[in-house]
């Protein structure tokens, strides 16, 4: 079946009358949490789970697709609004997105945000479309060692590139691979970390972690700040882009998208880096330099598309690898296992109705969101109005909510609270939050592909340095950890010398 | 790197970025324990036992503690705390949140849904700065309701009732 032939017949699936009303759901929640402060994506398809067991899972997968994308549309109305961006890929939009909006000049700043995401979204769906059957073909060579090899690969990018530093991403991913291991050992039987607490013999659920380190960790972490009234800049004018607009526009959202894709696709993820760097390229390339810093649109423009074509690009490893390198898609991966499905190069060929069609409604849930987000923007402004001390006074109801009725159990609500307490030390100390996330779901994973590969080899360690993939990929792993640091000794040296 | 300024009368060890990196060192310390606590059968086919992947995790947790101690101590590790431009930092809503957290945990079986989440709302709210104690319960006590309702007969979650369940 050709890429063509196979999308076609996503389309099929998802232009079901059941599955655009799925669709549009996710889009709606997804705007929603992304224009919430406090809430996001993957907080959302968490709290999600437990409620959709039932559901059929191409059903599931494009409502969580349409959250996914929607919470970057929304996020970004968020950064341009209001002081303080809701994550962290919209840092940069808030710069010139925050000032465009106090200049009265929010309308435009929203447009450009809304169909360069639109734009960007798009082509990158496209870009997912042909590479991601490439991607799985070539994926079908692997054993458990190159499996093994692109985890660890993937730990250390994840690590290096989600924070401000090595150590304290390394910290944030070994504390969920180290909550990963609590439970039953599945090949051995041999219970591990569960000091003798009955409830721990399943292991701790990645719902309840992610819960606890998104809401509870982000409400104790907003809570003990005492910051002055948010101001929330209101759209004045006309949200139209002018011709002038759009003469601006165009070219930051095809070089953001050129950046963000490949950054989101690579197994190290990560939006933030393509929206900085497409900020710095669009402040180099512009021919109104003195408006940045007072309000450039192509400061909007780029890193807007970039964000959202990187989010698109982390859907190529999520599928075709089973490699989740955000929050979100780590809960997406933990969403495919709650359904018995096990992502990667196989899933393509098992499951088609679910891949294409999901595929597909990322398409549809693309145009969806530039409706939503375009004439309807003042909606979801209104959103914003709740008061802080109700927004998380409810974001908490249903925080507690998804986690006692994971397994109805007190135990899991003191799980909960311990974990927020860990997320907001996080949140305080500057220590990546997502790395944890991944070593969590990630963790058990590379244990089992490693095991497998050591029985194989019947425990020759050199089994990993012998295939050219896995010894490639690790030696490249080996050079993200240490290559900052010999730099560092070849930069020092130099003036010495 | 942005300029951060450490702020002069911080204790010289007992800060929360020390502290935490020896959390760390801590888990991992705890974590050879719990490894060498695993059976590990001698006479299985498996050459790679329940126990090795853990031995990993527990040593690296020691290490990256190590490093992360290097950069609390050299003043490279910087939390919000210790930033000038950091906002009026205070633990008054983390104790009302928790309490409501807590409460919400002791609650929930005895008492049910919908009292232990307008317990846990009416706290948290009281954390955040609302005052007005009789107009947020009121909306305590209606969400929580409206939750259990639509969760409960919605979408078919089992959550405990309790004192105002009764009344559907």
């Amino acid at each position: 079946m050709s890429t063509l032939d196979a999308l076609m017949h996503g389309f099929s699936v998802a232009l079901t009358i059941q599955n655009l009303g799925w669709a549009l759901l996710g889009v709606t929640l997804g705007t929603a949490v992304g224009v919430l402060p406090g809430i996001g994506p993957a907080l959302t398809v968490a709290l999600l789970l437990p409620i959709t067991f039932n559901l059929d899972p191409t059903s599931a997968f494009i409502m969580f697709a349409g959250i996914y994308y929607g919470g970057m549309y929304g996020g970004s109305t968020t950064s341009i609004l209001l002081n303080t961006p809701g994550e962290s890929a919209s840092i940069i939009t808030s710069i010139e997105g925050n000032l465009m909006a106090k200049k009265g000049r929010g309308g435009p700043a929203l447009a450009t945000a809304a169909i360069g995401s639109f734009v960007a979204g798009t082509i990158a769906t496209v870009l997912l479309t042909f590479l991601a059957p490439a991607v799985a073909d070539f994926a079908l060579r692997f054993g458990p060692a190159e499996y093994f090899a692109l985890m660890v690969l993937s730990f250390t990018t994840v690590s290096a590139v989600l924070g401000n530093s090595l150590p304290r991403g390394l910290a944030s991913l070994l504390f969920g691979v180290a909550l990963g291991l609590v439970g039953i050992d599945t090949q051995t039987g041999q219970a591990r970390f569960a000091m003798g607490v009955p409830q721990m013999l399943d292991g701790i659920d990645i719902v309840i972690v992610v819960i606890g380190l998104f809401a509870v960790g982000e409400t104790f972490y907003v809570a003990t700040r005492k910051t002055g009234p948010e101001t929330i800049n209101s759209v004045k004018g006309s949200t139209w882009m002018t011709k002038d607009d759009w003469k601006r526009s165009w070219k930051p959202w095809l070089r953001g998208t050129a950046l963000g894709f490949p950054f989101g696709a690579m197994p190290s993820g990560g939006g933030e880096i393509p929206t900085f760097m497409s900020y710095a390229i669009e402040k180099r390339l512009t021919t109104k330099p003195e408006e940045f810093g007072k309000g450039a649109i192509e400061g909007v423009a780029g890193p807007e598309a970039a964000n959202n074509a990187a989010a698109a690009g982390v859907l190529v490893p999520l599928l075709t690898l089973g490699l989740p390198t955000s929050a979100t898609a780590a809960i997406m991966l933990a969403a495919f296992q709650q359904y018995g499905l096990q992502p990667g190069p196989l899933l393509f060929d098992n499951s088609p109705d679910l891949v294409w069609g999901l595929i597909a409604s990322l398409y549809i849930g693309n145009v969806m969101l530039l409706v939503l987000n375009l004439p309807l923007v003042g909606l979801w402004v209104k959103l914003l109005q709740i008061p802080r001390p109700y927004l998380y006074g409810g974001i908490l109801i249903f925080a507690t909510l998804g986690t006692y009725s994971l397994n109805n159990s007190v135990v899991d609500l003191i799980t909960l609270y311990v974990v927020g307490i860990v997320g907001f030390l996080m949140r305080r100390f500057d220590i990546p939050v997502a790395p944890a996330v991944i070593g969590l779901i990630l963790g058990p994973l590379a244990e089992q592909q490693m095991r497998r590969a050591l029985a194989i080899s019947q425990g020759d360690f050199t089994v990993f340095v012998q295939e050219p993939i896995s010894a490639g990929l690790l030696a490249v792993a080996v050079i993200v950890l240490l290559g900052p640091m010999l730099w560092k000794l070849v930069v020092r040296k130099k003036p010495a010398a | 790197m942005t300029d951060q300024i450490i702020h002069p009368r911080r204790h010289r060890f007992l800060r929360g970025e020390i502290l935490l990196a020896l959390g760390v060192v801590a888990l991992g310390i705890a974590y050879i324990f719990g490894t060498m606590a695993i059976p590990v059968s001698t006479s299985g086919y498996s050459r790679v036992g329940p126990a090795d992947f853990p031995w990993g995790v527990s040593i690296a947790l020691i290490v990256i503690g190590g490093f992360l101690l290097r950069e609390a101590l050299s003043g490279q590790w910087v939390g919000e705390g210790a930033q000038a431009d950091a906002p009026a930092f205070t633990l008054v809503p983390f104790a009302w949140i928790s309490l409501g957290l807590i409460l919400d945990l002791l609650l929930i079986e005895p008492a049910g849904f919908v009292v232990a989440s307008a317990v846990l709302f009416v706290c948290t709210a009281y954390g955040f700065g609302a005052r007005n104690w009789l107009f947020t319960s009121v909306i305590a006590i209606v969400l929580s309701f409206l939750t259990y309702v639509g969760f409960s007969y919605g979408l078919d979650v089992g959550l405990p009732p309790g004192l105002l369940e009764g009344l559907v």
